[in-house]
Order: C-alpha cells, then structure tokens, then sequence
C-alpha cells in the first residue's frame, strides 16, 4: 500500500479514530494491529513473517545479552550477522550477483552459477538497522532488554516509518510508541499540515521533476544544457521525493503523538560536503557514525594501525590516516546500502569520501590561499559560492544514480559538452514530457518550496509554528490553498500511478 | 587525583587533541563549545582520553556522552589517577 494512496489515507483515518476511542494503556495494540495489517496488505504474508521472525529473534538475543555479561560480544556477534546476512541475501546480493557475472562473463569462472530471484520484503533495509540499533545498544548497556516481544516487532514495523525511515533508537520512542502520549490538537492539525506539505513536494514537484529526469536520462540523443537540466532535476526530485515522504511520514506519526526524529534540515543550505550530509538522511548519518564509524575507530585493529603509523610518520598522520580508514569503511556501507552495486558505491559512497578527504588534505592550502587572496569567509558572496560548489559536487555524484551504469553515466556527462544555451529559453524545455502548463506549475511549486525553506532554515520553531502565530482566518487559507494545490495539481488518480519513492528501493 | 586535578589533565588532553591553548573545559562543556569537536573529532578525543587514563570507554559511553561532565565522573570511577 502506497502512502500517497487513497487506500492509506483512509487507512491512516481508521487507525488515527480508532488509536484515540481506545483507552491509552492499549492505544499502543491499535498501531501494532494496524502495522500488522499493513505489512499483509502490503507485502503478504510471507514477508510479514520473515519480519516479524527477525524482531523476535532481535528481542530474544538481547534478553540473552542483557543476562550474560561475560558472553555478551559472542551473543551480540550471534545476534546482528544472521540479521546482517538475510538483509545481503534479500536485498543487497545484486552486488555480488553483478560482480560473479562479470567474472564469469570473461574468465568462465563460476559458470555453473545460478541466481533464484526473489522478492524483497518490505523494508528490510529500514527494519533491519532498527533492530540491529537495538541489539548493540542493550550490548553497549546504553539500556535495558524489554520483556515484551510486541515492543520491539511495534518499533521496528511501525507503519508510517517502516518503508523509508527515519531510523529512530529504541530508547527516544519507546514511550510515544506505546501511546504514552496524551491526545494534543496541535499534534493533530502540525502532523496533518506536515502531511499535506509532504503531499505536495510528491504529488506536484517530485511527479513532474520525474517526467523530465525519465526524459533526459531516457534518450541519449539529447546533450548539452539538456543534461544540466536533467541532473538538476533529478537532484530536486530526489529531495522533493524524498523529503516529501518524509514529511508524510513525520506528519502521519504526529497525528498520533509520535514524534519521529527529522531525516532533513534544508541541506541545499550546506556550505561544504560534510556539513552537507549532516543535514541530509540525517538518522542514517547518525545511524552509521554510532553503529559503523565508532566502533571501527575504536577497534583493536584500527588503534593498531594508528599506533603504527604514528610511530613513524608522526602523531597527526596516525591519526589521520586511522580516521580516514573508518571514513572508508563507512562511504562503502552507505554506497552499499543504496543498492549494492557499484554506480550507488561510487556516487553515493566513495565519491564523498574522495572529496570530504581531499577537502581536509588540502585545507592548510585553501586556508593559505584564502589570506593570500584576502578572501572574506564571511560575505554572503563567499557563502552563495560554497553553497553553490556544494550543490555542483552533489549533483554531479548523484546523476551518477539515475544512470543505468557508472559507464552510462560517464556517457551522459560526454554528451554535456554541447553548446547550446538557447534550448532553455526556445521552447525545446516543453519537449521534455510536460507541457507549458504543467512545466509552470513545477516551476511556481519550486519558488514555494523555496521561499517555504528560506523561511524554514536557521529557525528552531519551524514554519508551522510562525503560521500558527497568525490568525484563524489566514490559517485556514493558507491551509485550504495547500490542500487545493494538491487537489488541482497533483499528478494522481484513475489513469495515473505515482511512483515509487525513490528511497523506497533502497 | 582530585576532581581539579582530573580537569585540569582533561583540560590538557583538549587542547592537544583540538590544538587549541585557550581551551577552558567545565562540567558542562559540550560539543556546540569548542568549534571543532565535530562526529570525527568526538572519538579521537575519547581515544586520547583513553590513553590519559589508562582505561578504555564502553561504545554506549562513547555514543551517550553528553558533556565533559559525564566524562570526568567515568574518569573518576575507572580512571588510572
């Protein structure tokens, strides 16, 4: 069940009346019932046992954990790798399947080799973290092992987020989840406003961003500014697709007094790389520093290697180097997690990791060529270009994604250099799938979204909460407005299938 | 070793780490203090701390650490003063 379907709204109706006529010690059984049925619905039953068969082995392995102190790595070790292989076996082994064929493609190793197909249980890749987040954090004896089974199949299959997260801890939602919180109409009217907004970056922008990014990457007799126009499309659709599922998502919990942590804080903002993926899937980030990065920093292994290279290269290079080696390791497993194949390996992983690294190896540099230059870091000049050079080395590394292959993507950016400016201004744009009409209600979208998100960054409060500073009349306006722009503009309906969210597959 | 005492080692191990001399660290010193006690910065922090005091940091310590605070209390509690 889609959540940009009418089936889930309706569902998310039910749920949300019957979660608040139930008394509040058994709210939390509504969601887990509803969650329950989602996932058949969704996914049948197959899938909805492998699921349910991981979270109560999660949950059985960390009783174990919690009452044997002195085996605990052996049992966390237990725990985490069958989750981690059936996770590889489901969802990841396109990377090895790709890699054997090529092997046997050209060495005829291995070419007795067959490859079952199999179908990917829903939000294993989201589902799978959670409960591995769980097992290491009772390990780590940061809390306690539940006793109830019902608690931990409730965190890590909660309907809203189990497709596309955000990766939430069991410790920060543990308390809403089992419907803790009290009804608050604020909660209601921010998560249904969030709801809508979410609605509006899917069904008016990343729709229509879709149709051109198809068009482009679709035909390889366009060049020039066409594929600019292209890979600035795909970047938009991909925050407007995702970001919009999320604030479903957010929004959908929120109706429920769940609060779910952000995945987004206006990343085109971001004035360098780092800071960039700070502010972009952040509960992923977050996820990976606590659960990959640290712990391979703090490895025996690792401290032997920065011991190592400390001593002969000196203290800064060991511990240079030992950091960078934890940053490669933790690139790969977010390329991987993309997709398993080397193009998401590559533009979503190791291209980051080759620029943040470069970046800090050159920064003495760029730091003495800014004084030479008598460069102010502080004009707005000099952080529009940073932001700029921030959304050029994103884009360039994510087109990468949408191509079929590294290699097609390396075609595609072959076929940039054309000049042929006027493209943009003659009315070849149309051409690309979307009539005028339909183009400009994308472009006007975008300067909404904009303007939303200027007003929206730096703040703590949030947007929604400077609109509910104003009176019942504007409110309501600006809410019936939003509603009727979806109404009017989303790309929806009888004949017409939103796609998939994007961070769906991954 | 007294709780200034361990301060002032604390102190010590920040600035080497952040390769900043006018450092003051405090019970409630955090991460939004010091400019460059970013994700990267936090372990190798944790790692010098570990070889200050001769006792290693469980990885719930690690990832839960709020301020210098806490740290100073783990230090008191299993540190080689």
């Amino acid at each position: 069940m889609s959540i940009v379907s009418f089936a889930f709204f309706a569902f998310l109706g039910v749920t949300l009346l019957a979660y608040y006529i139930t008394p509040q010690k058994f709210r939390y059984v509504v969601v887990l019932l509803a969650s329950a049925l989602f996932f058949l619905i969704s996914c049948g039953v197959i899938p909805t046992l492998i699921f349910t068969g991981t979270a109560v082995f999660a949950w059985l392995m960390a009783i174990m954990i919690g009452k044997n102190g002195n085996r605990k790595a052996i049992l966390t070790a237990a725990a985490i790798l069958p989750m981690i292989a059936v996770l590889i076996f489901f969802k990841e082994n396109s990377f090895f399947i790709d890699n054997t064929r090529w092997l046997r493609d050209r060495t005829g190793i291995l070419s007795d080799l067959t490859y079952p197909t199999r179908t990917i249980p829903l939000g294993i890749s989201y589902y799978t973290f959670l409960l591995v987040s769980y097992v290491l954090d009772v390990s780590w004896g940061k809390i306690e092992p539940t006793k109830n089974p019902f608690k931990i199949v409730l965190f890590a299959g909660y309907f809203p987020q189990m497709t596309s997260g955000p990766f939430t801890r069991f410790a920060d939602v543990k308390n809403e989840l089992l419907g803790r919180g009290k009804f608050n109409y604020e909660n209601l009217s921010f998560g249904a406003q969030r709801f809508l907004w979410g609605l509006f970056k899917k069904l008016v922008l990343a729709e229509r961003l879709a149709v051109i990014v198809a068009s482009v990457y679709g035909n390889t007799k366009l060049e020039g500014a066409y594929i600019f126009i292209g890979a600035v499309s795909y970047v938009l659709q991909l925050y407007t697709d995702f970001s919009g599922c999320m604030d479903i998502v957010i929004g959908a919990s929120q109706m429920f007094g769940i609060k779910l942590p952000e995945n987004f804080k206006t990343p085109f903002y971001s004035t360098s790389l780092s800071e960039f993926w700070r502010r972009w899937h952040i509960t992923l980030g977050v996820w990976l520093k606590d659960y990959v990065l640290y712990p391979t920093l703090k490895s025996r292994w690792l401290q032997s290697v920065r011991a190592f290279c400390a001593k002969r290269l000196g203290k800064k290079a060991g511990k240079d180097i030992a950091t960078y080696i934890g940053m490669l390791i933790t690139w790969f497993s977010i390329g991987f997690w993309h997709g398993g194949s080397w193009k998401y390996i590559c533009s979503s992983g190791l291209f980051f990791f080759v620029m943040i690294v470069g970046g800090l190896l050159l920064e003495p540099g760029f730091k003495r060529l800014i004084k030479w230059l008598r460069i102010n870091t502080g004009a707005w000049s000099w952080t529009l270009f940073s932001r700029m050079r921030t959304w050029i080395l994103f884009t360039l590394s994510v087109s990468f994604g949408r191509a079929a292959d590294l290699t097609d993507g390396f075609r595609m950016w072959r076929r940039a250099f054309k000049y042929n400016p006027w493209v943009m201004v003659d009315g070849s744009l149309y051409n690309l799938g979307l009539d005028a009409k339909d183009f400009w209600v994308m472009i006007f979208g975008l300067l909404i979204l904009f303007i939303i998100s200027k007003m929206q960054y730096g703040t703590v409060e949030g947007v929604r909460y400077k609109l509910s500073q104003q009176n019942i009349i504007f409110r309501w306006i600006v809410f019936l407005a939003l509603f009727a722009a979806v109404l009017i503009f989303g790309m929806y309906g009888e004949h017409y299938d939103p796609a998939d969210f994007i961070y769906g597959q991954f | 070793m007294t709780k200034e005492q361990v301060y002032a080692a604390v102190n010590e191990v920040f600035r080497d780490v952040f390769d900043d001399d006018s450092i003051e660290v405090n019970d409630a010193t955090t991460a939004d203090d010091i400019e460059d006690w970013d994700s990267l910065e936090h372990i190798n922090l944790i790692l010098a701390l570990e070889v200050r005091f001769g006792f290693k940091f469980t990885m719930g310590e690690v990832t839960g650490m709020k301020n210098v605070g806490e740290a100073v209390d783990m230090i008191m509690q299993r540190g080689q003063l």
